[in-house]
């Protein structure tokens, strides 16, 4: 009794498999592939641009001193909402004048509205500017999610007297934002 | 009960299975797609298959891929416009060695879609990630080699991890009817009768072969006789024959049907409408049995309800009583005795309705007796009847 119940169980599948087959689609193949992403980078340009995974060859050096802030916008997105990113954040600079202090804040963060809009970090690094002369300085740190935006935004911003000078080149691809991946 | 079940599951599962190994893609390759891409970046991505003629893959047969991304970790699931993706087909012969063309197609992301071929029409649900491109130009021809390049748009927002890209290879079935259409319709307007003949034109369109077209007259729907197929002549099918000398009186269906290479089934009809009724003959004036002299104030109703009197075919004709006897077509002698008739007189239409004339019996020769009254009419299809 459980054999015949067991092969009408079976045919009752292929059954309805059958059916559920005789679409008005019906099958030729399946070829499969499969790929790795990467998150995207963000390239601080010149004059304040950030672009997305393309530098354009248009940087330049900007004079930071004091508190003052150099800020990178992107175009104007289509509206998005973005996963919690862990970011490693990078700035190519030297000491250009001054001693002490030499830190700079390094934050990436959002517009909700390209125009008139409302800004929001992600997240935000402070790193040591050491040398005077260029070098690369990075740190990593974890993002929050943001539930809408229309622009990104790269800050870099002094930390120092008026007397302290740090240049920030962007003409090498090394003052960037980089994805590294989902904050868990 | 059970026994039955289970042979109706047992036809159900070989019609699935035959129909699901109807058509054959040979030598498939695997998606050829960067290993690493970025974020926001486009990529290209591409695979190849031949279509080969092996006696059971038809010609020109849709081509629907259906490209489904997913993500290897379920908690990053890929959303609706994570990708945008748009192709092309190239298209050799011979093995592949000789390029026969480009077909651009787009791909869509809704979640609905409907799927316009010129074969049929489907709507398909695209759940996220997935994604139909097609073109009608696309279809698959036999022995053609196929590459399919894909260029595929990331989102910025794209969570950063593996991903698996699976294109599904479809077709589509042809379920849609051919469309017939009776060109000459307003030929129908009018009444038929025996012997006449019935000519019927009609287009057929379908995207797939036609593979039959027959016309036939039914009467609730039981074929009383088939129209006979004729020619195909400026793109329309010719169907001709006489109506059988014994069809009976009655509102007909006159059916076009085409059946294409699927066995889908179309037709138009038209009613073929038949008149055997020979118009009513009513005498109106003088009276029966009246006496008259000199001229006889004729008038006759004439009336036919379906296809109208034949107002030229109304005629009268006056024959002698003698003895009790009518005087025969043939006129005289009729017995021992002469008689005397007229030839037949065509009685003239008045626009008041009636048929009516003042026989003048002197200028007919009649001579004072009884006289028998015939007369004839017809209607427009020459059903005829006599008073």
């Amino acid at each position: 009794m459980k054999k015949k119940a067991l092969v009408v169980s079976i045919l009752f599948g292929i059954f309805l498999i059958s059916i559920v087959s005789a679409g008005l689609l019906d099958y030729f193949g399946r070829i499969t592939g499969s790929v790795t992403v990467e998150g995207p980078v963000f390239y601080a340009g010149n004059p304040n641009s950030l672009t997305i995974n393309e530098f354009e060859d248009s940087g330049g050096n900007y004079l930071i001193s004091g508190y003052e802030e150099v800020r990178f916008i992107t175009d104007e997105l289509e509206e998005m909402s973005f996963y919690a990113p862990k970011l490693k954040l990078s700035v190519e600079a030297f000491i250009f004048d001054g001693t002490q202090p030499k830190l700079l804040d390094l934050e990436f963060g959002y517009y909700d509205k390209f125009v008139d809009g409302t800004s929001y970090s992600f997240c935000k690094v402070t790193i040591n500017v050491t040398s005077d002369s260029p070098e690369v300085y990075s740190d990593i740190c974890d993002g929050v999610p943001a539930n809408k935006l229309e622009s990104f935004y790269y800050s870099i911003k002094g930390r120092g007297t008026g007397d302290v000078k740090i240049k920030v080149d962007t003409g090498d691809q090394n003052t960037k934002v980089e994805v590294i991946g989902v904050t868990s | 009960m059970r026994k039955q079940i289970l042979v109706l599951m047992l036809v159900v599962l070989l019609l699935g299975l035959v129909s699901a190994e109807d058509r054959t893609l040979y030598y498939p390759t695997g998606i050829d797609i960067p290993v690493n891409i970025i974020a926001g970046n486009t990529f290209g991505a591409n695979f190849s298959f031949q279509y080969l003629d092996d006696f059971s893959n038809p010609d020109n047969s849709p081509l629907i891929i259906q490209l489904n991304f997913s993500s290897v970790d379920e908690n990053y699931p890929v959303w609706r416009n994570d990708f945008k993706v748009s192709g092309r087909v190239e298209k050799y012969a011979l093995w592949g060695y000789i390029h026969t063309g480009t077909v651009y197609f787009e791909c869509n992301n809704s979640e609905i879609q409907i799927i316009e071929h010129p074969l049929d029409i489907q709507t398909v649900q695209a759940g996220n990630g997935t994604f139909y491109c097609y073109d009608e130009l696309a279809d698959l021809k036999l022995e053609e080699h196929d590459k399919v390049y894909l260029n595929i748009t990331s989102h910025q927002a794209l969570y950063p991890g593996a991903y698996n890209l699976i294109a599904s290879m479809f077709y589509l079935t042809d379920e849609r009817v051919p469309f017939v259409n009776i060109t000459n319709k307003n030929l129908f307007d009018r009444y038929y009768r025996e012997n006449d003949n019935v000519l019927v034109l009609a287009t057929i369109d379908d995207a797939s072969e036609i593979s039959e077209k027959w016309a036939s007259v039914t009467l609730s729907g039981t074929e009383i006789f088939p129209v006979n197929y004729d020619h195909f002549e400026n793109d329309e099918y010719y169907f001709s024959r006489n109506t059988p000398v014994d069809i009976v009186e009655d509102d007909y269906k006159l059916f076009v049907f085409a059946k294409d290479e699927h066995n889908n089934t179309g037709n138009d009809s038209v009613t073929l409408k038949i008149d055997r009724t020979a118009p009513e003959i009513t005498l109106v004036s003088p009276v029966n049995n009246s006496v008259v002299s000199d001229i006889i104030p004729l008038k006759i109703n004439v009336t036919d309800e379906k296809s109208g009197t034949d107002n030229q075919s109304v005629y009268y004709r006056l024959r002698e009583i003698v003895n009790g006897q009518i005087c025969p077509d043939i006129g005289v002698p009729l017995g021992n005795y002469t008689c005397t008739r007229t030839d037949w007189i065509n009685l003239p239409y008045n626009p008041s309705g009636l048929y009516e004339e003042d026989v003048n019996t002197t200028e007919l020769n009649l001579t004072s007796g009884e006289y028998w009254l015939d007369v004839k009419a017809q209607d427009i299809l020459g059903n005829e009847n006599y008073l």
